[in-house]
């Protein structure tokens, strides 16, 4: 990755990201679990709501990425997906050039 | 008018094309098989190459492709991890992003710039592709669906009902909350690579004693309806580059292993501790799904469904009458998975109805195969000395009587296999009732771990007389105790009285067919009937009438580190490197005292990271 690639995500990171992770905890957002809660009755989740199948050019992503935001009340998130898609725009890059993951973590993403 | 569908998995590891044509598995194949390089997770440009010359096609003849999974599901979920321990994950953020603000959000693109055609291009869910990977081509009409694997978008477990063409999930279990996270974590912790080491430590573990066992259990704590989740605070892999963090290291009595340092009874201890809990986990599971579903018949997939000691035990449990295992039940397979898919749900293609007692995966043979005249012209052009033997009887002798006398064989015949395991089309074979088959093969063959066992094939027909099993097991994924009328009482006194010497301990012979009998007397079965694979069949008939024993050693055709072989370039180079004796590439025989001398050059070895 470039240098200046790097700065400019670390300046979106520490400008918008952070940011908007505070705002979110400061409202009382939990994207997950960290541990067990015992007074569920289980720790299942229903059906998945999603389409099984969908198409998705690269131009439809910033839509569908503010849709879910909006969907699931996180505006903090949704305002970001048109940066986060011009970052994309920016970093578009033949995966030759992408860095190898370390073998000690499971690879998600 | 047909309906042609290519899937691909690829940019998270072990990436792979399928094509599907009419809902019938045409070809399939694994990008690293090709490239040479192991797990690799690029667009599979070779892979689907591959299947589209298999079936004589162009890419415009597609009615569609279709991705295993949901990319701005995952990269929802990839973000939302960054940002709940944010701002420590910056350098999440930065890979992340690489990753899928660079790639992963483009990959409509990356198909039409490498098919150089227009086909529509869908994205399917994850476990979906795992679920649909597992049911179509089992023989079930009806089966309930369990997928079990690190994570895809947000699942990291389903539960799901399959019934003719229609795949529908019912219950999930949600990321950071992961069973197959959870064996990765110690797969890291006892020094092995996550993603390709799980294996060593499912083998590790009957060296060790569950003693770790409730500690374990502090780090999942399960419901009676099999549902779990995981306590985050013993893990790094939210906020940092490895699995495990100093509380985790606190609970498990210090540091991780350094890879390839010496393993310790700690590690053994510990593996035979994750291994009884991920079976514990896995059968509350499978309990939910018949209770839930009803149905009799169990369709597996995802990465812990590879786990074949605890498929071993799902079997024994009789929780479900039948199961089906998806033999590429890995990432690779979400490929295959999301191709059936879509031709079923999405184009509407009928299924053909499933025979009782067969499958249509066929014998998972689904890669390229090369013919007799591909590989004489290979040997000739790099004069290579070889015998061409036409008459397959004659061929099956010499090749058995080899193996009788304690030769190792490579053996490259047919199609390639879809999936982690070889299974006679790719295959290094020995004489399983020989001590010393299973040291050699380790450390002067594969160049792997003196621990690790081998796996047998054996004629279907004759399995229940070496190996405790009443069901057909073809595609490798079931472990069984071997016959106790074979075993033979062996001294366990010195390492059970702590010494830690795994190749003392592995040297023992433990029955007649030693070179498969694990450290706990169980082996990894592969049948093999006339029908899937009529010449690895015909060889092992053969090996039975030369010496009464209808069991072979059946090994990877590899050396560690390195992709299976795909190509008789590629076998007549791992066969040059090891001290393999025989090589046999289709009808041509190569004995390896009739070779070019071996360049002394080892260091090809740099080519292939240890795994």
């Amino acid at each position: 990755m470039r240098s200046t690639d790097r700065q400019k995500l670390r300046r979106f990171f520490d400008n918008r990201l952070v940011l908007a992770a505070k705002k979110m905890r400061a409202r009382g957002v939990s994207f997950f679990p960290l541990g067990p809660e015992p007074e569920a009755d289980t720790w299942y989740t229903g059906p998945p709501t999603e389409p099984k199948f969908t198409s998705l050019d690269v131009d439809e992503c910033e839509a569908a990425l503010r849709d879910l935001w909006q969907g699931q009340e996180l505006p903090e998130l949704a305002e970001l997906a048109g940066e986060m898609m011009k970052l994309a725009e920016h970093l578009e890059v033949r995966e030759e050039e992408s860095e190898d993951i370390s073998p000690f973590v499971y690879v998600m993403y | 008018m047909s309906t042609t569908v290519l899937g691909i998995s690829c940019f998270y590891h072990d990436s792979a094309a399928a094509l599907v044509r009419d809902g019938k598995i045409v070809a399939a194949a694994q990008e690293e098989r090709f490239t040479r390089k192991k797990h690799d997770p690029r667009f599979p440009e070779n892979a689907i190459n591959y299947c589209l010359g298999e079936a004589y096609l162009d890419a415009s003849d597609l009615d569609a492709v279709v991705f295993y999974d949901n990319p701005v599901a995952s990269y929802d979920r990839a973000l939302k991890s960054i940002l709940s321990t944010a701002p420590a994950s910056e350098e999440q953020w930065q890979k992340a992003s690489i990753s899928f603000l660079g790639i992963k959000l483009f990959a409509t693109r990356y198909v039409h710039r490498a098919l150089q055609a227009k086909v529509p291009v869908l994205f399917t869910r994850h476990h979906l592709s795992h679920a649909a990977s597992a049911f179509y081509p089992s023989p079930f009409e009806r089966a309930a669906i369990l997928t079990v694997d690190g994570v895809g978008e947000w699942a990291t477990t389903s539960i799901a009902r399959g019934n003719g063409e229609k795949i529908d999930v019912l219950k999930e279990i949600h990321y950071p909350h992961s069973l197959g996270l959870l064996y990765s974590a110690f797969t890291y912790f006892c020094g092995f690579r996550v993603n390709s080491g799980e294996y060593k430590l499912m083998g590790l573990a009957p060296y060790g004693s569950p003693r770790y066992a409730d500690r374990v259990r502090q780090l999942i704590q399960v419901k009676e309806d099999g549902s779990y989740r995981l306590d985050m605070s013993y893990f790094g892999f939210l906020d940092s580059d490895v699995m495990t963090n100093e509380r985790f290291h606190a609970l498990f009595d210090g540091a991780p292993r350094k890879p390839e340092s010496a393993i310790s009874r700690r590690e053994m201890d510990i593996a035979a501790s994750i291994q009884l809990v991920t079976e514990e986990v896995f059968l509350g599971l499978a309990r939910h799904a018949r209770e839930i579903t009803g149905l009799g018949k169990l369709c597996l997939s995802g990465g812990v469904a590879l786990n074949c000691v605890a498929n071993g035990i799902l079997l024994r449990e009789k929780i479900f009458d039948e199961i089906w295992i998806q033999p590429a039940a890995g990432d690779a397979g979400g490929a295959l998975g999301a191709a059936l898919s879509a031709s079923h749900e999405h184009f509407g293609v009928p299924r053909t109805q499933p025979k009782a007692d067969r499958d249509s995966q066929h014998g998972s043979y689904l890669g390229p195969a090369f013919s007799s005249a591909e590989v004489r012209a290979f040997l000739e052009r790099h004069d290579f000395p070889y015998h061409a033997v036409e008459d397959a009887t004659e061929r099956n002798e010499r090749i058995a009587s080899a193996l009788s006398d304690g030769k190792v064989v490579g053996f490259l015949s047919g199609r390639m296999e879809f999936g982690p395991r070889s299974l006679g089309g790719r295959s290094i074979i020995g004489d399983p009732r020989r001590t010393e088959t299973q040291t050699v093969m380790n450390l002067k063959i594969k160049y792997r771990e003196s621990f690790r066992p081998f796996a047998p094939s054996v004629l279907a027909e004759k399995c229940e007389e070496y190996f405790d099993i009443d069901v057909p097991s073809p595609y490798m994924l079931l472990v069984a105790p071997v016959q106790e009328s074979r075993r033979i009482a062996t001294d366990r006194g010195a390492f059970d009285a702590g010494d830690d010497d795994l190749l003392a301990a592995v040297r023992q012979a433990r029955s007649d067919i030693p070179a498969i009998t694990h450290f706990d007397n169980s082996a990894r079965v592969q049948t093999v009937n006339g029908e899937s694979n009529p010449e690895y069949y015909a060889l092992l008939a053969e090996f039975e009438r030369q010496t009464g024993c209808a069991v072979l050693v059946n090994t990877s055709f590899n050396v560690r580190g390195e992709p299976i072989v795909c190509s008789p370039q590629d076998a007549y180079r791992c066969f040059m490197r090891t001290e393999m004796d025989l090589l046999v590439l289709e009808d041509c025989l190569l004995f390896k005292e009739e070779q070019p001398v071996r360049d002394a050059d080892e260091s090809w070895r740099d080519e292939y990271a240890l795994d």
